[in-house]
């Protein structure tokens, strides 16, 4: 198998951001080297109480720099996109006390300062946690989530729309056919599209829900379906030939489905669920 | 203050408390 990398537009758009995220809090890492080296050469003079301390040190800083750098992650997906929940946990906050508590109890128990210069390392590294990296989001993104739909509701439709649309790209990864993985590489393109128009306008969610639900559905299913028995090498030109249509009559129709969205139609947005159903059995494919 | 300022003034300070503790805390095994 080829090991190239599939082109996937709409993953990293953002390769700055990709790369600064990568390194916020390599600091967290690196400035605690010397302890690892103290618990070491105490472990080598078979200093037993030094090895504990310094190793237990060590281990508590890389854990705060682990808990820091997902908080991180997660501020990061919280600032790209338009509508988000704040996290749940606060992890930098959680990483930032445990870094003092670290910092002042090694300067206290393994660098030979007094209690009261220890707090006060303790509470300089919080303070200096909380000016470079700042604090945890706190508030929700709602936009202009308004009457008619609650922002549990919207959260929970494009969360559920999310999972469906990264399924059928990992299946996708699995279909070795250049024509089909354009084809599913456009549907995902305009299934994100329909996404981020909604994430502007959340009031367009109750007339969207329905398509969103049935239409990534249909074409997750179809095309896992389509994965296994091309796996299985049981795949036939014929049901290549059913494959395509479904995959031309969806994405006609998520090309529809966008244009009603824009247009501010207020009718429900037309799905009809046993048309998709039909549709996938007379081909076969499901 | 400007926020680069005070990412600034924090990575700094965080440099200083945590590579003071790290480097003191080697010097004193030796």
């Amino acid at each position: 198998m080829s090991s190239a990398k599939r082109y996937s537009p709409g993953k990293n758009n953002d390769p700055v951001g990709q790369i600064r995220l990568g390194l916020k809090g390599i600091l967290l890492y690196l400035m605690p080297m010397p302890v690892l080296l103290a618990a070491v050469i105490s472990l080598v003079k078979g200093n037993f109480w030094a090895t504990i301390i310094n190793g237990g040190a060590f281990a508590a800083f890389m854990l705060a720099a682990v808990i820091a750098r997902h908080g991180f992650k997660v501020e990061y997906q919280y600032n790209i996109k338009k509508l988000a929940l704040a996290p749940r946990t606060p992890y930098k906050t959680v990483a930032a006390l445990l870094l003092s508590i670290t910092t002042g109890a090694t300067a206290w128990l393994a660098a030979d300062y007094n209690l009261f210069s220890s707090i006060l390392i303790g509470g300089a590294t919080l303070l200096a946690f909380y000016l470079c990296y700042g604090l945890d989001p706190r508030r929700d993104k709602t936009g202009s989530i308004g009457l008619g739909v609650s922002a549990e509701e919207v959260f929970e439709a494009l969360e559920a729309a999310n999972i469906k649309i990264d399924a059928i790209e990992k299946a996708r990864t699995d279909i070795n056919n250049a024509k089909f993985d354009q084809h599913l590489d456009r549907i995902i393109s305009k299934a994100r599209n329909i996404i981020t128009v909604i994430e502007s306008d959340p009031n367009d969610l109750p007339r969207a829900r329905k398509f969103l639900k049935v239409y990534l559905e249909g074409t997750q299913r179809v095309t896992e379906s389509y994965v296994k028995t091309h796996r299985n090498e049981a795949t036939t030109v014929e049901l290549d030939t059913n494959f395509a249509n479904v995959l031309n009559s969806i994405e006609s129709t998520f090309d529809e489905q966008h244009e009603k969205l824009k247009k501010q139609d207020r009718f429900d947005l037309d799905v009809n669920i046993e048309v998709l159903e039909t549709q996938l059995k007379r081909e076969g494919i499901i | 203050m400007p926020k680069t300022m005070q990412r600034l003034i924090g990575f700094v300070l965080l440099s200083a408390t945590l590579g003071l503790v790290s480097l003191q805390a080697l010097i004193q095994v030796f």
